[in-house]
Protein backbone atom coordinates (compact mmCIF):
# COMPACT_ATOMS: atom_id res chain seq x y z
CA UNK A 1 0.00 0.00 0.00
CA UNK A 2 2.75 2.39 1.37
CA UNK A 3 4.71 1.71 -2.27
CA UNK A 4 1.72 2.58 -3.80
CA UNK A 5 1.23 5.80 -2.62
CA UNK A 6 5.21 6.78 -3.13
CA UNK A 7 4.85 5.56 -6.90
CA UNK A 8 1.75 8.01 -6.92
CA UNK A 9 3.95 10.86 -5.93
CA UNK A 10 6.48 10.23 -8.32
CA UNK A 11 3.80 9.66 -10.73
CA UNK A 12 2.58 13.26 -10.50
CA UNK A 13 6.01 14.73 -9.81
CA UNK A 14 7.04 13.51 -13.15
CA UNK A 15 3.60 14.65 -14.61
CA UNK A 16 3.64 17.94 -13.07
CA UNK A 17 7.49 18.29 -12.05
CA UNK A 18 6.25 21.90 -10.10
CA UNK A 19 4.99 20.00 -7.02
CA UNK A 20 6.17 21.43 -3.64
CA UNK A 21 5.61 20.30 0.01
CA UNK A 22 5.85 22.33 2.44
CA UNK A 23 4.12 21.79 5.64
CA UNK A 24 2.12 18.78 6.93
CA UNK A 25 -1.09 18.79 8.81
CA UNK A 26 -0.19 18.81 12.61
CA UNK A 27 -3.67 17.73 13.60
CA UNK A 28 -3.01 14.10 12.61
CA UNK A 29 0.13 14.30 15.25
CA UNK A 30 -1.88 12.17 17.34
CA UNK A 31 -1.80 9.34 14.60
CA UNK A 32 0.92 6.77 14.12
CA UNK A 33 2.54 8.32 11.59
CA UNK A 34 6.35 8.24 12.20
CA UNK A 35 8.10 9.53 8.65
CA UNK A 36 7.05 11.66 5.45
CA UNK A 37 8.46 12.17 2.24
CA UNK A 38 7.77 14.87 0.14
CA UNK A 39 7.67 16.02 -3.52
CA UNK A 40 7.25 19.88 -4.14
CA UNK A 41 8.09 22.39 -6.89
CA UNK A 42 8.58 26.45 -6.32
CA UNK A 43 9.79 29.77 -7.46
CA UNK A 44 12.10 31.14 -5.13
CA UNK A 45 15.32 32.38 -6.08
CA UNK A 46 14.43 30.32 -9.46
CA UNK A 47 12.09 27.45 -10.04
CA UNK A 48 13.04 24.70 -7.52
CA UNK A 49 12.00 21.08 -6.99
CA UNK A 50 12.38 19.76 -4.01
CA UNK A 51 12.65 15.87 -2.58
CA UNK A 52 12.40 15.50 1.22
CA UNK A 53 12.46 12.86 3.84
CA UNK A 54 11.59 13.20 7.73
CA UNK A 55 11.89 10.80 10.74
CA UNK A 56 10.65 11.17 13.72
CA UNK A 57 13.66 11.63 16.32
CA UNK A 58 12.79 9.81 19.74
CA UNK A 59 11.89 12.55 21.74
CA UNK A 60 9.20 12.51 24.60
CA UNK A 61 7.99 16.32 24.75
CA UNK A 62 7.91 17.23 21.53
CA UNK A 63 6.99 15.69 17.86
CA UNK A 64 9.90 15.90 16.62
CA UNK A 65 11.11 15.57 13.21
CA UNK A 66 14.91 14.88 11.39
CA UNK A 67 14.11 16.91 7.95
CA UNK A 68 16.46 16.55 5.20
CA UNK A 69 15.90 17.99 1.53
CA UNK A 70 17.54 17.61 -1.75
CA UNK A 71 16.72 20.47 -3.93
CA UNK A 72 17.51 21.17 -7.25
CA UNK A 73 16.71 24.39 -10.17
CA UNK A 74 15.20 24.41 -13.23
CA UNK A 75 17.75 24.75 -15.96
CA UNK A 76 19.18 23.12 -18.90
CA UNK A 77 22.14 22.16 -16.20
CA UNK A 78 20.64 19.87 -13.86
CA UNK A 79 22.30 19.75 -10.67
CA UNK A 80 25.00 22.16 -11.13
CA UNK A 81 22.56 24.62 -9.02
CA UNK A 82 21.11 22.85 -6.14
CA UNK A 83 21.47 22.42 -2.19
CA UNK A 84 21.23 20.44 0.23
CA UNK A 85 19.28 21.16 3.83
CA UNK A 86 18.85 19.32 6.76
CA UNK A 87 17.31 20.40 10.40
CA UNK A 88 14.34 19.63 12.61
CA UNK A 89 10.48 20.33 12.32
CA UNK A 90 8.30 20.31 15.02
CA UNK A 91 4.61 21.31 16.51
CA UNK A 92 6.16 23.94 19.53
CA UNK A 93 2.46 25.04 20.56
CA UNK A 94 -1.44 22.79 20.10
CA UNK A 95 -4.41 24.56 21.41
CA UNK A 96 -7.39 23.07 20.22
CA UNK A 97 -7.25 23.49 16.21
CA UNK A 98 -4.73 25.77 16.37
CA UNK A 99 -1.21 24.95 16.20
CA UNK A 100 2.05 26.61 16.06
CA UNK A 101 4.98 24.77 14.39
CA UNK A 102 8.69 25.75 13.82
CA UNK A 103 11.70 24.52 11.55
CA UNK A 104 15.69 25.21 11.69
CA UNK A 105 18.48 23.54 10.44
CA UNK A 106 21.60 23.97 8.23
CA UNK A 107 21.65 24.56 4.26
CA UNK A 108 24.71 23.88 1.82
CA UNK A 109 24.03 25.30 -1.73
CA UNK A 110 26.06 25.51 -5.09
CA UNK A 111 25.53 27.66 -7.80
CA UNK A 112 27.47 27.56 -10.84
CA UNK A 113 27.57 29.99 -14.21
CA UNK A 114 30.66 30.73 -17.19
CA UNK A 115 32.28 33.08 -14.22
CA UNK A 116 32.03 31.55 -11.17
CA UNK A 117 31.20 28.70 -8.81
CA UNK A 118 29.79 29.45 -5.52
CA UNK A 119 29.40 27.18 -2.50
CA UNK A 120 27.16 28.13 0.45
CA UNK A 121 26.77 26.92 4.14
CA UNK A 122 23.82 28.44 5.30
CA UNK A 123 21.00 28.75 8.07
CA UNK A 124 17.82 28.51 7.95
CA UNK A 125 14.51 29.08 10.17
CA UNK A 126 10.97 29.48 10.35
CA UNK A 127 7.29 29.13 12.11
CA UNK A 128 4.40 28.52 10.77
CA UNK A 129 0.99 29.06 12.73
CA UNK A 130 -2.85 28.60 12.08
CA UNK A 131 -5.45 26.62 11.68
CA UNK A 132 -5.23 22.57 11.44
CA UNK A 133 -8.58 20.23 10.94
CA UNK A 134 -8.24 17.06 9.90
CA UNK A 135 -8.82 18.06 6.22
CA UNK A 136 -7.17 21.12 5.95
CA UNK A 137 -5.12 23.50 7.39
CA UNK A 138 -4.14 27.11 6.98
CA UNK A 139 -1.34 29.06 8.25
CA UNK A 140 0.98 32.22 8.49
CA UNK A 141 4.52 31.68 8.10
CA UNK A 142 7.80 33.88 8.63
CA UNK A 143 11.10 32.23 7.59
CA UNK A 144 14.82 33.44 7.25
CA UNK A 145 17.35 31.23 5.28
CA UNK A 146 20.58 33.10 5.10
CA UNK A 147 23.96 32.02 4.25
CA UNK A 148 26.72 32.19 6.49
CA UNK A 149 29.47 32.71 3.99
CA UNK A 150 30.09 31.99 0.35
CA UNK A 151 33.01 30.50 -1.13
CA UNK A 152 33.39 32.15 -5.08
CA UNK A 153 35.64 30.60 -7.11
CA UNK A 154 36.27 32.87 -10.16
CA UNK A 155 36.39 30.69 -13.95
CA UNK A 156 38.79 31.55 -16.44
CA UNK A 157 36.59 32.89 -18.20
CA UNK A 158 35.95 35.48 -15.56
CA UNK A 159 40.00 36.50 -14.87
CA UNK A 160 39.73 36.86 -18.46
CA UNK A 161 37.47 39.75 -17.84
CA UNK A 162 38.83 40.95 -14.33
CA UNK A 163 42.35 38.76 -13.86
CA UNK A 164 42.53 40.14 -10.53
CA UNK A 165 39.25 38.95 -9.01
CA UNK A 166 40.17 37.21 -5.91
CA UNK A 167 38.75 33.44 -5.32
CA UNK A 168 37.83 32.75 -1.53
CA UNK A 169 35.28 32.85 1.20
CA UNK A 170 33.20 35.70 1.23
CA UNK A 171 30.58 36.73 4.29
CA UNK A 172 30.09 36.95 7.21
CA UNK A 173 26.24 36.27 6.15
CA UNK A 174 26.49 37.21 2.23
CA UNK A 175 23.18 36.72 1.15
CA UNK A 176 19.75 35.59 2.29
CA UNK A 177 16.08 36.03 2.92
CA UNK A 178 13.46 36.38 4.86
CA UNK A 179 9.80 34.78 3.37
CA UNK A 180 6.67 36.40 4.75
CA UNK A 181 3.83 33.97 3.58
CA UNK A 182 0.71 31.91 3.86
CA UNK A 183 -0.17 28.41 3.55
CA UNK A 184 -3.17 26.40 2.85
CA UNK A 185 -3.11 22.39 2.71
CA UNK A 186 -5.26 19.91 1.86
CA UNK A 187 -5.16 16.49 3.83
CA UNK A 188 -6.74 13.28 1.61
CA UNK A 189 -5.98 10.21 4.44
CA UNK A 190 -2.23 10.67 5.03
CA UNK A 191 -1.81 11.91 1.91
CA UNK A 192 -0.99 16.36 2.58
CA UNK A 193 -1.25 18.41 -0.64
CA UNK A 194 -0.38 22.58 -0.16
CA UNK A 195 0.01 25.74 -1.64
CA UNK A 196 2.07 28.48 -0.69
CA UNK A 197 2.84 32.01 -1.78
CA UNK A 198 4.11 35.12 -0.63
CA UNK A 199 7.33 37.66 -0.18
CA UNK A 200 10.88 37.52 -0.01
CA UNK A 201 12.93 40.04 1.42
CA UNK A 202 16.39 40.85 1.65
CA UNK A 203 18.20 40.57 5.38
CA UNK A 204 17.58 44.18 5.79
CA UNK A 205 13.90 43.89 5.06
CA UNK A 206 13.85 47.05 2.95
CA UNK A 207 15.42 45.79 -0.19
CA UNK A 208 14.61 42.83 -2.69
CA UNK A 209 16.03 39.57 -4.40
CA UNK A 210 15.24 39.80 -8.09
CA UNK A 211 12.18 37.74 -7.56
CA UNK A 212 10.62 39.11 -4.95
CA UNK A 213 7.99 36.25 -4.35
CA UNK A 214 7.63 32.56 -3.98
CA UNK A 215 5.16 30.34 -4.71
CA UNK A 216 4.84 26.76 -3.77
CA UNK A 217 3.24 23.60 -4.40
CA UNK A 218 3.73 20.29 -2.83
CA UNK A 219 2.81 16.72 -1.79
CA UNK A 220 3.59 15.18 1.36
CA UNK A 221 2.74 11.36 2.08
CA UNK A 222 2.74 10.29 6.20
CA UNK A 223 3.63 6.99 6.64
CA UNK B 1 34.56 19.77 28.78
CA UNK B 2 31.84 19.68 26.30
CA UNK B 3 31.24 23.13 27.21
CA UNK B 4 34.82 24.09 26.74
CA UNK B 5 34.94 22.15 23.07
CA UNK B 6 31.47 24.05 21.94
CA UNK B 7 33.34 27.22 23.10
CA UNK B 8 36.10 26.86 21.13
CA UNK B 9 34.08 26.04 18.08
CA UNK B 10 32.40 28.94 18.26
CA UNK B 11 34.91 31.18 18.70
CA UNK B 12 36.93 29.50 15.81
CA UNK B 13 33.86 30.13 13.70
CA UNK B 14 33.44 33.61 14.68
CA UNK B 15 37.37 33.98 13.80
CA UNK B 16 36.76 32.38 10.82
CA UNK B 17 34.03 34.68 9.69
CA UNK B 18 35.45 38.43 10.81
CA UNK B 19 38.55 36.97 8.26
CA UNK B 20 36.03 36.41 5.66
CA UNK B 21 36.76 38.99 2.31
CA UNK B 22 33.68 41.63 1.88
CA UNK B 23 31.67 41.34 -1.36
CA UNK B 24 31.55 45.15 -0.82
CA UNK B 25 35.55 46.06 -0.90
CA UNK B 26 36.69 47.63 -3.98
CA UNK B 27 38.76 45.14 -6.21
CA UNK B 28 37.51 42.06 -4.63
CA UNK B 29 35.13 40.91 -6.68
CA UNK B 30 34.83 43.64 -9.75
CA UNK B 31 37.68 46.22 -10.69
CA UNK B 32 37.95 49.72 -8.62
CA UNK B 33 36.98 53.06 -10.40
CA UNK B 34 38.57 55.56 -11.50
CA UNK B 35 37.92 57.81 -8.32
CA UNK B 36 39.19 54.46 -6.51
CA UNK B 37 42.32 53.81 -8.14
CA UNK B 38 44.76 57.14 -9.44
CA UNK B 39 46.86 54.71 -11.81
CA UNK B 40 43.78 54.12 -14.42
CA UNK B 41 43.10 57.08 -17.17
CA UNK B 42 41.19 58.93 -16.38
CA UNK B 43 39.45 62.91 -16.97
CA UNK B 44 37.10 65.07 -14.67
CA UNK B 45 34.53 66.48 -16.77
CA UNK B 46 30.99 68.02 -15.76
CA UNK B 47 31.07 66.86 -12.00
CA UNK B 48 32.22 63.12 -13.22
CA UNK B 49 35.36 61.47 -13.10
CA UNK B 50 35.00 59.07 -16.40
CA UNK B 51 37.54 56.60 -17.56
CA UNK B 52 38.74 57.74 -20.32
CA UNK B 53 42.08 57.10 -22.92
CA UNK B 54 42.34 58.89 -26.53
CA UNK B 55 44.40 58.36 -29.15
CA UNK B 56 45.80 59.16 -32.28
CA UNK B 57 46.73 63.11 -33.63
CA UNK B 58 45.33 65.24 -31.14
CA UNK B 59 44.34 68.00 -34.00
CA UNK B 60 42.98 65.60 -36.59
CA UNK B 61 39.06 64.92 -36.92
CA UNK B 62 37.35 63.71 -33.44
CA UNK B 63 36.18 60.49 -33.43
CA UNK B 64 34.30 59.77 -30.39
CA UNK B 65 33.18 56.14 -29.32
CA UNK B 66 29.83 55.81 -27.13
CA UNK B 67 29.63 52.07 -25.66
CA UNK B 68 26.27 50.28 -25.27
CA UNK B 69 24.35 49.22 -22.24
CA UNK B 70 23.57 51.59 -20.49
CA UNK B 71 26.10 50.44 -18.18
CA UNK B 72 28.62 48.67 -20.40
CA UNK B 73 32.21 49.70 -21.29
CA UNK B 74 34.11 50.60 -24.14
CA UNK B 75 36.39 47.57 -23.65
CA UNK B 76 34.56 45.83 -26.48
CA UNK B 77 35.22 48.93 -29.09
CA UNK B 78 38.81 49.21 -28.80
CA UNK B 79 38.54 48.20 -32.43
CA UNK B 80 38.31 51.12 -33.09
CA UNK B 81 41.87 52.27 -31.98
CA UNK B 82 42.77 51.51 -35.56
CA UNK B 83 40.72 54.47 -36.76
CA UNK B 84 43.77 56.07 -34.93
CA UNK B 85 46.25 54.70 -37.29
CA UNK B 86 44.34 55.89 -40.28
CA UNK B 87 44.65 59.14 -38.92
CA UNK B 88 41.87 59.82 -36.44
CA UNK B 89 41.74 61.34 -32.88
CA UNK B 90 39.77 58.48 -31.72
CA UNK B 91 38.27 58.87 -28.09
CA UNK B 92 36.60 56.36 -25.71
CA UNK B 93 35.07 56.83 -22.44
CA UNK B 94 33.41 54.76 -19.86
CA UNK B 95 29.62 56.97 -19.64
CA UNK B 96 28.80 58.04 -16.23
CA UNK B 97 28.23 55.02 -13.86
CA UNK B 98 29.35 52.24 -16.43
CA UNK B 99 32.28 50.33 -16.64
CA UNK B 100 35.39 52.06 -15.15
CA UNK B 101 33.91 55.48 -14.71
CA UNK B 102 32.81 57.26 -11.37
CA UNK B 103 29.31 55.33 -9.87
CA UNK B 104 26.18 57.86 -8.36
CA UNK B 105 23.00 56.09 -6.35
CA UNK B 106 19.71 55.20 -7.63
CA UNK B 107 18.67 58.15 -6.39
CA UNK B 108 20.75 60.64 -7.90
CA UNK B 109 19.34 59.71 -11.28
CA UNK B 110 16.05 59.08 -10.82
CA UNK B 111 15.46 62.35 -8.78
CA UNK B 112 16.33 63.87 -11.66
CA UNK B 113 13.54 62.00 -13.54
CA UNK B 114 14.02 62.35 -17.08
CA UNK B 115 16.77 64.70 -17.00
CA UNK B 116 18.73 62.20 -15.98
CA UNK B 117 19.00 61.57 -19.51
CA UNK B 118 20.65 64.75 -20.33
CA UNK B 119 23.60 64.28 -18.06
CA UNK B 120 24.40 61.79 -20.47
CA UNK B 121 24.95 64.10 -23.42
CA UNK B 122 26.11 66.93 -20.91
CA UNK B 123 28.92 64.72 -20.43
CA UNK B 124 29.67 63.86 -24.12
CA UNK B 125 29.63 67.27 -24.48
CA UNK B 126 32.40 68.28 -22.01
CA UNK B 127 34.03 65.44 -23.30
CA UNK B 128 33.85 66.93 -26.86
CA UNK B 129 35.16 69.68 -25.48
CA UNK B 130 38.02 68.21 -23.15
CA UNK B 131 39.22 66.72 -26.47
CA UNK B 132 38.69 69.12 -29.12
CA UNK B 133 41.83 71.43 -29.65
CA UNK B 134 40.74 73.82 -32.06
CA UNK B 135 36.58 74.76 -32.94
CA UNK B 136 36.98 73.66 -36.57
CA UNK B 137 37.96 70.44 -35.57
CA UNK B 138 35.42 68.52 -37.35
CA UNK B 139 33.33 65.51 -34.62
CA UNK B 140 32.88 62.07 -35.88
CA UNK B 141 30.44 59.39 -33.38
CA UNK B 142 30.43 55.85 -33.64
CA UNK B 143 27.64 54.27 -31.42
CA UNK B 144 27.09 50.61 -30.91
CA UNK B 145 23.17 49.86 -29.51
CA UNK B 146 22.85 52.07 -26.35
CA UNK B 147 25.70 54.23 -27.77
CA UNK B 148 24.15 54.17 -31.05
CA UNK B 149 20.41 55.53 -29.57
CA UNK B 150 22.62 58.07 -27.57
CA UNK B 151 24.32 59.19 -30.59
CA UNK B 152 21.51 59.38 -32.47
CA UNK B 153 19.70 61.49 -29.82
CA UNK B 154 22.72 63.38 -28.97
CA UNK B 155 22.87 64.86 -32.76
CA UNK B 156 19.37 65.69 -32.67
CA UNK B 157 19.93 67.74 -30.16
CA UNK B 158 22.99 69.26 -31.67
CA UNK B 159 22.74 68.37 -35.47
CA UNK B 160 25.58 72.11 -36.15
CA UNK B 161 28.25 70.24 -34.09
CA UNK B 162 28.50 66.79 -35.39
CA UNK B 163 29.97 66.22 -38.65
CA UNK B 164 29.26 62.62 -39.18
CA UNK B 165 27.01 59.70 -37.24
CA UNK B 166 27.71 56.03 -37.41
CA UNK B 167 24.92 53.82 -35.83
CA UNK B 168 25.86 50.16 -35.41
CA UNK B 169 22.36 48.34 -34.20
CA UNK B 170 20.34 50.86 -32.03
CA UNK B 171 17.95 48.87 -30.49
CA UNK B 172 14.83 51.57 -30.59
CA UNK B 173 14.60 55.16 -31.06
CA UNK B 174 11.25 55.72 -30.25
CA UNK B 175 10.47 54.55 -26.76
CA UNK B 176 8.06 51.86 -27.79
CA UNK B 177 10.92 50.68 -30.39
CA UNK B 178 12.71 50.18 -27.55
CA UNK B 179 10.61 48.41 -25.40
CA UNK B 180 9.91 45.94 -27.96
CA UNK B 181 13.60 45.37 -28.69
CA UNK B 182 14.08 44.20 -25.02
CA UNK B 183 11.27 42.13 -24.94
CA UNK B 184 12.53 40.57 -28.41
CA UNK B 185 16.42 40.51 -27.61
CA UNK B 186 16.16 38.04 -24.16
CA UNK B 187 15.50 34.50 -23.65
CA UNK B 188 14.62 34.37 -20.08
CA UNK B 189 12.70 31.52 -20.04
CA UNK B 190 10.87 30.57 -16.74
CA UNK B 191 12.60 27.53 -16.95
CA UNK B 192 15.84 28.41 -18.53
CA UNK B 193 19.50 28.43 -17.16
CA UNK B 194 20.21 31.88 -17.28
CA UNK B 195 17.24 33.04 -14.98
CA UNK B 196 17.77 30.24 -12.38
CA UNK B 197 21.53 31.52 -12.07
CA UNK B 198 20.54 34.71 -11.63
CA UNK B 199 17.71 34.79 -9.17
CA UNK B 200 19.47 31.89 -7.39
CA UNK B 201 22.30 34.12 -6.71
CA UNK B 202 20.48 35.95 -4.31
CA UNK B 203 20.77 33.10 -1.91
CA UNK B 204 24.72 33.31 -2.53
CA UNK B 205 24.68 37.71 -2.35
CA UNK B 206 22.42 39.71 -1.77
CA UNK B 207 22.09 42.82 -3.45
CA UNK B 208 21.07 45.72 -1.19
CA UNK B 209 20.41 49.68 -2.39
CA UNK B 210 23.64 51.25 -3.94
CA UNK B 211 25.89 48.56 -3.22
CA UNK B 212 27.65 48.73 -6.50
CA UNK B 213 30.35 46.55 -6.24
CA UNK B 214 27.47 43.71 -5.54
CA UNK B 215 25.11 44.85 -8.40
CA UNK B 216 27.68 44.90 -11.04
CA UNK B 217 29.43 41.59 -10.00
CA UNK B 218 26.08 40.23 -10.34
CA UNK B 219 25.19 41.41 -13.55
CA UNK B 220 28.75 40.37 -14.99
CA UNK B 221 27.92 36.95 -13.98
CA UNK B 222 24.46 37.51 -15.78
CA UNK B 223 25.48 38.34 -19.03
CA UNK B 224 27.33 35.43 -20.33
CA UNK B 225 25.87 34.63 -24.13
CA UNK B 226 22.80 35.65 -25.47
CA UNK B 227 21.47 33.01 -28.51
CA UNK B 228 19.27 35.75 -29.75
CA UNK B 229 21.67 38.27 -30.27
CA UNK B 230 24.65 36.42 -30.84
CA UNK B 231 26.39 38.14 -28.54
CA UNK B 232 29.64 36.23 -26.80
CA UNK B 233 30.45 37.78 -23.64
CA UNK B 234 32.33 35.06 -22.25
CA UNK B 235 35.46 36.44 -24.61
CA UNK B 236 38.53 37.61 -22.43
CA UNK B 237 38.50 41.06 -22.05
CA UNK B 238 35.08 41.99 -23.56
CA UNK B 239 34.42 44.23 -20.48
CA UNK B 240 35.78 45.66 -17.48
CA UNK B 241 32.81 46.41 -15.44
CA UNK B 242 29.28 46.38 -15.82
CA UNK B 243 27.17 49.19 -14.38
CA UNK B 244 23.84 47.67 -13.08
CA UNK B 245 22.87 51.11 -11.18
CA UNK B 246 22.59 52.91 -14.39
CA UNK B 247 21.14 50.04 -15.98
CA UNK B 248 18.14 49.46 -14.30
CA UNK B 249 17.84 53.14 -13.14
CA UNK B 250 17.97 54.15 -16.87
CA UNK B 251 15.38 51.05 -17.99
CA UNK B 252 12.61 52.38 -14.81
CA UNK B 253 13.05 56.33 -16.15
CA UNK B 254 12.70 55.49 -19.70
CA UNK B 255 9.94 53.06 -18.77
CA UNK B 256 8.01 56.14 -16.71
CA UNK B 257 8.84 59.49 -18.75
CA UNK B 258 9.46 57.33 -22.36
CA UNK B 259 11.83 59.89 -23.99
CA UNK B 260 12.04 59.76 -27.78
CA UNK B 261 15.70 59.15 -28.40
CA UNK B 262 14.90 59.95 -32.21
CA UNK B 263 13.99 64.12 -31.13
CA UNK B 264 15.21 66.51 -33.57
CA UNK B 265 17.62 63.60 -35.67
CA UNK B 266 15.37 65.19 -38.85
CA UNK B 267 17.11 68.20 -38.91
CA UNK B 268 20.64 66.86 -39.66
CA UNK B 269 20.66 66.65 -43.00
CA UNK B 270 24.31 64.42 -43.21
CA UNK B 271 23.92 61.14 -44.60
CA UNK B 272 24.65 58.56 -41.50
CA UNK B 273 26.09 55.46 -41.63
CA UNK B 274 24.25 52.51 -40.07
CA UNK B 275 24.78 49.45 -39.31
CA UNK B 276 23.09 45.66 -38.41
CA UNK B 277 23.97 42.59 -38.04
CA UNK B 278 22.74 39.14 -39.90
CA UNK B 279 23.01 36.80 -36.91
CA UNK B 280 20.94 39.11 -34.66
CA UNK B 281 17.49 37.56 -34.75
CA UNK B 282 15.99 40.52 -32.66
CA UNK B 283 17.08 42.58 -36.00
CA UNK B 284 15.68 41.62 -39.03
CA UNK B 285 15.78 43.33 -42.00
CA UNK B 286 12.24 44.78 -40.80
CA UNK B 287 14.17 46.36 -37.82
CA UNK B 288 16.58 48.05 -39.60
CA UNK B 289 14.35 49.66 -41.88
CA UNK B 290 11.99 50.89 -39.33
CA UNK B 291 15.18 52.17 -37.15
CA UNK B 292 16.29 53.82 -40.03
CA UNK B 293 13.38 55.37 -41.11
CA UNK B 294 14.27 58.81 -39.10
CA UNK B 295 17.42 59.47 -40.27
CA UNK B 296 17.55 62.21 -43.05
CA UNK B 297 19.68 60.38 -45.41
CA UNK B 298 21.06 56.83 -44.34
CA UNK B 299 23.37 54.00 -46.00
CA UNK B 300 22.71 51.00 -44.12
CA UNK B 301 25.38 48.49 -44.42
CA UNK B 302 23.97 44.65 -42.86
CA UNK B 303 26.91 42.59 -41.85
CA UNK B 304 26.80 38.71 -42.53
CA UNK B 305 28.07 36.08 -40.75
CA UNK B 306 27.82 37.38 -36.91
CA UNK B 307 25.47 39.02 -34.03
CA UNK B 308 24.86 42.28 -32.27
CA UNK B 309 28.23 43.34 -31.07
CA UNK B 310 30.72 41.25 -33.83
CA UNK B 311 30.08 44.20 -36.45
CA UNK B 312 33.21 45.73 -34.27
CA UNK B 313 34.17 43.29 -31.79
CA UNK B 314 34.54 40.29 -34.86
CA UNK B 315 37.95 41.01 -36.04
CA UNK B 316 37.33 40.06 -39.46
CA UNK B 317 34.67 41.67 -39.91
CA UNK B 318 35.70 44.58 -38.36
CA UNK B 319 38.78 44.77 -40.68
CA UNK B 320 37.05 43.61 -44.30
CA UNK B 321 33.52 45.24 -43.78
CA UNK B 322 32.93 47.98 -41.08
CA UNK B 323 36.46 49.71 -40.47
CA UNK B 324 36.67 50.30 -44.74
CA UNK B 325 32.79 51.48 -44.76
CA UNK B 326 33.45 54.01 -41.42
CA UNK B 327 36.78 55.09 -43.01
CA UNK B 328 35.36 55.66 -46.64
CA UNK B 329 32.31 57.49 -45.19
CA UNK B 330 34.78 59.61 -43.13
CA UNK B 331 36.74 60.91 -45.67
CA UNK B 332 33.45 61.59 -47.85
CA UNK B 333 32.72 63.97 -44.83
Amino acid sequence: MRIKYVMLLCMLCAMSACLQAQYINWNTTDSTFDQWVSLSGSVENGVVFDAGYAHKLPVQKLPLFLDIHLMTLSGEDIGDDMAITAGVQTLLVQHGYWGLSANGGFSLRRNENVFARMWAPGMYAGVAGGYYRTHFFLLAEVGIDASIATHIQHSEAYLGQYPDAVSGWYGPFPGGEWSFGITAGSSIHTLDISLSAGILRNMDITSIPLIPFYGKLGLAYRF
Amino acid sequence: MKKFLGFVGIAWLLLQLSACLQVDEPGNLVPKTVDEDASLPAIYVNGVFLHAEAFGPPDSTLVIVLHGGPGSDYRYLLHCKDLADAGYRVVFYDQRGSGLSQRFDADYYLDKREAALDLMYDDLSAVIAYYRTSADQKVFLIGHSWGAMMATAYTGKHPDDIQGLVACEPGGLHWDDVRTYISNEFEFGFWGEQLNDAAYMDAFISTYADAHEVADYKLMLMGSENNITGEHNVAPASSWRAGAIINATFLQIGETYQPDLAEGIEQFHTPVLFFYSSDNMAYPDSWAERITDVYDTVEVIKVNGTGHDGIITDAEKWQTVTMPHILSYFQSR
